[in-house]
């Protein structure tokens, strides 16, 4: 892994904790019912979708059906946009058109996912594809979870992508599973003839230190990645007893979050406050340091809810604009009265 | 001008597309080495390479997906079904994927999805259907069906240079029987255009496809009789030309409506409804449908014959409608 200086270990907390407390103020927005519908939050899964992002650049492209937020701000994606989207605010990237987890900014890179848990590992191949037949060094990043693993899509998605040598990485977030069922996502991924590196999804750093293995074989041309974590994620899925119980949890021993509920002799499984913990223990984030950038993020996630409350909601009057294009004049779609 | 049969016309339109614009690629399976289940890719791989003329493997699904990403990264990917029928394989990617695209998040999916569609060749029951309603049905893409080689060169570049996914439905009995001079010269048949076929004052037969043709035969049998059918072609379902069949209905008051589609959800049903709510005075007798019946497409030659509207249907429909 390339050294990390103090900045970065900084922007990584910083990354961290920002998803983590816009979360929370999402899950407030929920329970206050300003979000209407279910809800998804990644928490316990930050270590993964900040670690996945992080080293990103502007000719890369990522999309996510993980319920974190991470990668986006990693990403730049500023607080309030997030918010302004959760609340189906005009402000936001979709402009109401889409919530929750189904936020896409190609700006930035970032592909909307649809609502299956692997469509998206078929188009990050194209824009693999296309990647490689402009000359771009562009890599492109697949976060998944185990949902995603028996559907066609991811198959044939990443089935495409080997044969085709292409620069995808397929991030795949497990919950633990018996040894048997893990063994067997690894032994297909020979079949591929696609490499398997398992990491903790707890730590950032690991997760970082596979993710820039993942990336320096995609950008070499040796094809795509598959990382296996095992993120923290666990019953703050369905943060409260009216949320729409989430599915990803259901009956499956999960390793919860919160350091209360943990065994005396067992590690913190919370990936934000262990590597809070982490840096502080070994003198990299001093008391004022940390002050500051706990400072800032709650300015930001204040500031950011504050003001995306404040936006408008999208008039009834756009509903029916923007499904077909009516820019070119090369188009005859839905323009004029001789059309429908 | 050379005469030039529709298959040869999509080839056409194909070639010089990928000729115009290096951003044009197309993806399908066996469209390259092997140049295609009706040979209409022969020669491309050659020319254009393989980072162009992409082999898939069968996973209609995933690269539908592929050409969605590609899309994306600015290239106008033209994807192939091997058979229309095959296109349920990847209705997840089409629908929820590329149709809600630029709606959801203002990226639009400048895509062609085309293949054979159609039956009448003996072909059965997952080589002979008509999908079309599924994605008429869709917001977000467009659906053309040619019924003439001039039609199929120009509506098949207008689909490549939309920025819309646009679903081209070529009629594969159509491929070598029907063919025409076309022009020397780069022309496209803009989507959602209709045209008048046959002139006729009794009543309009609109439909699209190989029905075209079953319409346009029939109307020359039952000009000896003295009924006139006016003959429109819709050209695209979507966007559908409502000016054209406006007029033709103002024209005739009698209308029925050909397709080889099954009957239930059809694209006659959402005509009848949309004339019956814009044309209602205009119409002087019920609106016909002909259409196959609701049945998936059976093998047998007499089976299959009976499911494809024929000439004798549409002529005896006709003859009842008249009488009103």
């Amino acid at each position: 892994m390339s050294r990390l200086g103090k900045r970065e270990l900084h922007e990584l907390f910083y990354y961290m904790k920002l998803t983590r407390r816009l979360e929370e103020e999402v899950a407030s927005l929920h329970r206050e019912r300003k979000i209407e519908g279910s809800l998804f939050l990644g928490m316990g899964q930050e270590a993964v979708s900040v670690g996945t992002a992080y080293r990103l650049g502007s000719t890369d492209a990522i999309a996510s059906s993980l319920p974190s937020f991470g990668h986006l701000l990693a990403l730049g994606v500023q607080p309030t946009e997030i918010f302004a989207h959760v609340l189906g605010k005009d402000t936001g990237p979709t402009g109401g058109r889409d919530g929750s987890i189904f936020f896409g900014d190609w700006r930035r890179g970032v592909v909307s996912p649809s609502g299956h848990p692997a469509t998206h590992l078929g188009v990050l191949a194209g824009v693999a594809l296309a990647s490689k037949s402009q000359s771009r060094s562009g890599v492109t990043v697949a976060l998944a979870d185990e949902r995603s693993v028996a559907t066609g899509d991811f198959h044939e998605g990443l089935n495409f992508a080997a044969v085709h040598r292409l620069a995808l990485i397929v991030v795949v977030d497990q919950v633990p599973l018996p040894a048997a069922e893990d063994q067997a996502l690894y032994d297909r991924m020979r079949g591929y003839g696609v490499p398997s590196l398992p990491v903790d999804g707890v730590d950032i750093l690991q997760v970082l230190q596979v993710i820039e293995t993942a990336i320096d074989r995609a950008r070499g041309g040796k094809g795509p990645t598959l990382v296996e974590v095992r993120s923290a994620r666990g019953p703050r899925y369905g943060f409260d007893e009216d949320a729409v119980p989430f599915p990803f949890v259901g009956g499956r021993s999960v390793a919860p979050i919160d350091p209360d509920d943990r065994a005396e002799d067992e590690p913190s499984r919370d990936p934000v406050g262990g590597f809070e913990s982490f840096l502080v223990d070994h003198t990299l984030l001093q008391p004022v340091e940390r002050g500051l950038i706990l400072e800032r993020i709650e300015r930001l996630v204040a500031d950011g809810r504050r003001s995306a409350e404040k936006d408008s909601f999208p008039g009834a009057d756009l509903l029916e604009n923007g499904v077909y294009d009516t820019s070119s004049s090369r188009t005859e779609a839905a323009s004029g009265s001789d059309t429908v | 001008m050379a005469v030039t049969t529709y298959l040869e016309a999509i080839r056409q339109a194909l070639w010089e597309e990928m000729e115009r614009d290096p951003n044009v690629i197309m993806l399908g399976e066996d469209i390259g080495t092997y140049g295609g289940a009706f040979k209409l890719t022969k020669g491309f791989l050659d020319e254009f390479g393989a980072e162009r003329v992409i082999d898939t493997p069968i996973s209609e699904e995933g690269y539908t997906g592929v050409a969605v990403g590609a899309a994306y990264m600015g290239l106008r990917p033209i994807v192939e079904f091997q058979f229309m029928d095959f296109i349920a394989s990847a209705f997840n990617m089409i629908t929820n994927f590329a149709a809600k695209s630029r709606y959801r998040w203002g990226e639009g999916v400048p895509i062609v999805m085309r293949g054979p569609t159609g039956g009448g060749v003996r072909a059965g029951p997952f080589h002979s259907q008509s999908p079309e309603m599924h994605f008429v049905h869709t917001p977000g893409i467009k659906v053309v069906a040619p019924a003439t080689a001039y039609d199929a060169k120009g509506l098949l570049k207008a689909a490549i240079r939309d920025e819309d996914p646009v679903l081209y439905l070529e009629h594969k009995k159509l491929y070598r029987k029907v063919k025409e001079e076309l022009p020397d010269e780069d022309y496209v048949v803009p989507l959602g255009r209709g045209v008048v076929r046959r002139e006729g004052k009794d009543i309009v037969v609109i439909t699209y496809g190989a029905m075209v043709h079953t319409a346009l035969e029939s109307a020359a049998a039952l000009a000896e009789e003295g009924i006139e059918l006016e003959v429109v072609d819709l050209r695209s379902l979507v966007p559908l030309d409502r000016k054209t069949v406006f007029a033709s209905v103002k024209k005739t008051n009698k209308v029925m409506i050909l397709h080889e589609d099954t009957r239930t959800g059809g694209m006659g049903g959402e005509i009848a409804a949309i004339l019956a709510e814009e044309t209602f005075d205009d119409l002087d007798g019920p609106i016909v449908r002909v259409t196959a019946p609701d049945t998936p497409v059976p093998y047998s030659p007499p089976l299959e014959d009976a499911f494809i509207p024929q000439v004798q249907d549409v002529v005896e429909a006709a003859r009842e409608l008249a009488g009103f």
